[in-house]
């Protein structure tokens, strides 16, 4: 892991300094898959479910994630699928977002290492919020964005995921090292309680 | 060069984060930069601009790095999840009595347990600490319905108060350097006598 940290941590530090691409977009719709990948940042709710998502995959037993990870993998791809050509025009509410965003949270900031079954339960739920929530509502380059928007989630995913092993690889010598994705769970908690009660405001005032 | 250890590989991949941190321009990226960046400014001050809150979120991670671990972590875990309790019944408009004065009573009784260096049973210091939360939580939610952007006045607050918490850690880390349990201590009895400025209304 070490061997590989390294490099990648110098690849994150890499995007950091990219330029907007200006080369040729030959394929039609291909600005809507661009355009997607930064859903996660457009859109806070996905990208705070996203984060969550990632957070628990990093802090879970490795060989029990390893399943959950292909569970994740296969409820993103099947959520996007069933929006986009099954269940067109309809949308997951951010409350549903928000609330198993507070889930997984909740499961990341209290166990030092969540129980395989809870992260492969989450990391379904996860999925298919995420994958449904990827679909573009526009007509117009619908496929093309709606992937986009999923490979932003992955990656966003992806990337907290490795970012809390990197954390875990160090554990042995800096065991306070552990505590850092829970603190930051703790205030994904904070921040998805408050926002699905802002959700809830209206619902329960009538 | 002999007496000098080479810079590791991390080190030198923080330096290079930092020189192009500062290279970086403003992401013009989103369509709404007013409202999230408003929301998030407003969020990110209410916690910073009211020195009841800061006093109290500073003693907490002092209080937990003077308590050694693992309750300098477990204390800034417990104060964000159960803030959110009280945040969500700020922001539903669920009435909760003596908010003020409980935020006040956080300063007194923490600044307290450090002044007199007490050594809480962990269970008691995160339900003391997470009992003071639901009234920080309370005080914040209620202003989020009138935030600019809820989502960016939620995120900044609770990155403000984390902010806090860490400063807060940062100081208690001197309980291990010679005098710094004293130093610790006098910051506590501070902390307590600015709790009853607030209480009465002085400070």
């Amino acid at each position: 892991m070490s061997d590989l940290s390294r490099p990648a941590i110098l690849i994150a530090l890499a995007c950091l300094i990219c330029m907007p691409a200006s080369a040729h977009m030959s394929s039609p719709g291909a600005e809507g898959f661009v355009r997607g990948i930064g859903h996660p940042v457009f859109e806070p709710v996905q990208g705070l479910l996203a984060a969550m998502c990632g957070l628990l995959l990093g802090r879970g037993e490795r060989r029990a994630t390893g399943f959950a990870w292909k569970v994740l993998l296969g409820c993103l791809l099947a959520a996007l699928l069933a929006f986009l050509f099954v269940f067109r025009g309809h949308a997951v509410p951010p409350l549903a977002m928000l609330a198993a965003a507070a889930l997984v949270a909740v499961a990341v900031a209290a166990w030092s290492q969540p129980p395989a079954w809870l992260v492969t339960a989450l990391a379904a739920l996860g999925g298919l919020l995420l994958g449904a929530n990827a679909v573009s509502t526009g007509t117009e380059g619908q496929i093309a964005t709606s992937s986009g928007a999923l490979l932003g989630a992955a990656m966003g995913i992806v990337y907290l995921a490795g970012a809390a092993l990197w954390l875990k690889d160090r554990e042995a010598k800096l065991p306070w090292l552990a505590y850092v994705p829970r603190v930051i769970a703790a205030w994904g908690v904070a921040i998805s309680v408050m926002l699905v009660a802002f959700e809830l405001r209206p619902v329960l005032a009538g | 060069m002999p007496g000098i250890k080479p810079l590791t590989l991390a080190r030198g991949a923080g330096l290079l984060a930092v020189c192009l941190a500062c290279l970086a321009l403003p992401v013009a990226a989103h369509s709404d930069a007013e409202g999230f960046q408003g929301g998030f400014v407003s969020g990110f001050t209410h916690p910073l601009f009211g020195w009841d809150h800061v006093a109290a979120m500073v003693a907490v991670g002092i209080w937990g790095a003077f308590l050694g671990r693992p309750a300098i972590w477990i204390l800034p875990i417990v104060f964000p999840m159960v803030m959110a309790v009280g945040g969500a019944l700020g922001v539903l408009g669920v009435p909760l009595p003596f908010i003020e004065p409980g935020i006040a009573a956080s300063s007194i009784v923490i600044g307290l347990a450090i002044l007199a260096a007490w050594r809480a049973p962990l269970w008691l210091a995160a339900v003391i600490v997470g009992v003071f939360a639901i009234f920080h939580g309370h005080a914040h939610g209620t202003e989020l319905p009138e935030a600019a952007n809820p989502i960016a006045f939620a995120i900044g607050f609770v990155l403000a108060t984390g902010m806090l918490h860490l400063i807060g850690i940062g100081f208690g880390l001197l309980v291990d350097r010679p005098n710094g349990k004293l130093a610790l201590r006098a910051a506590g009895a501070v902390i307590a006598v600015m709790g009853t400025g607030f209480l009465f209304g002085i400070v």
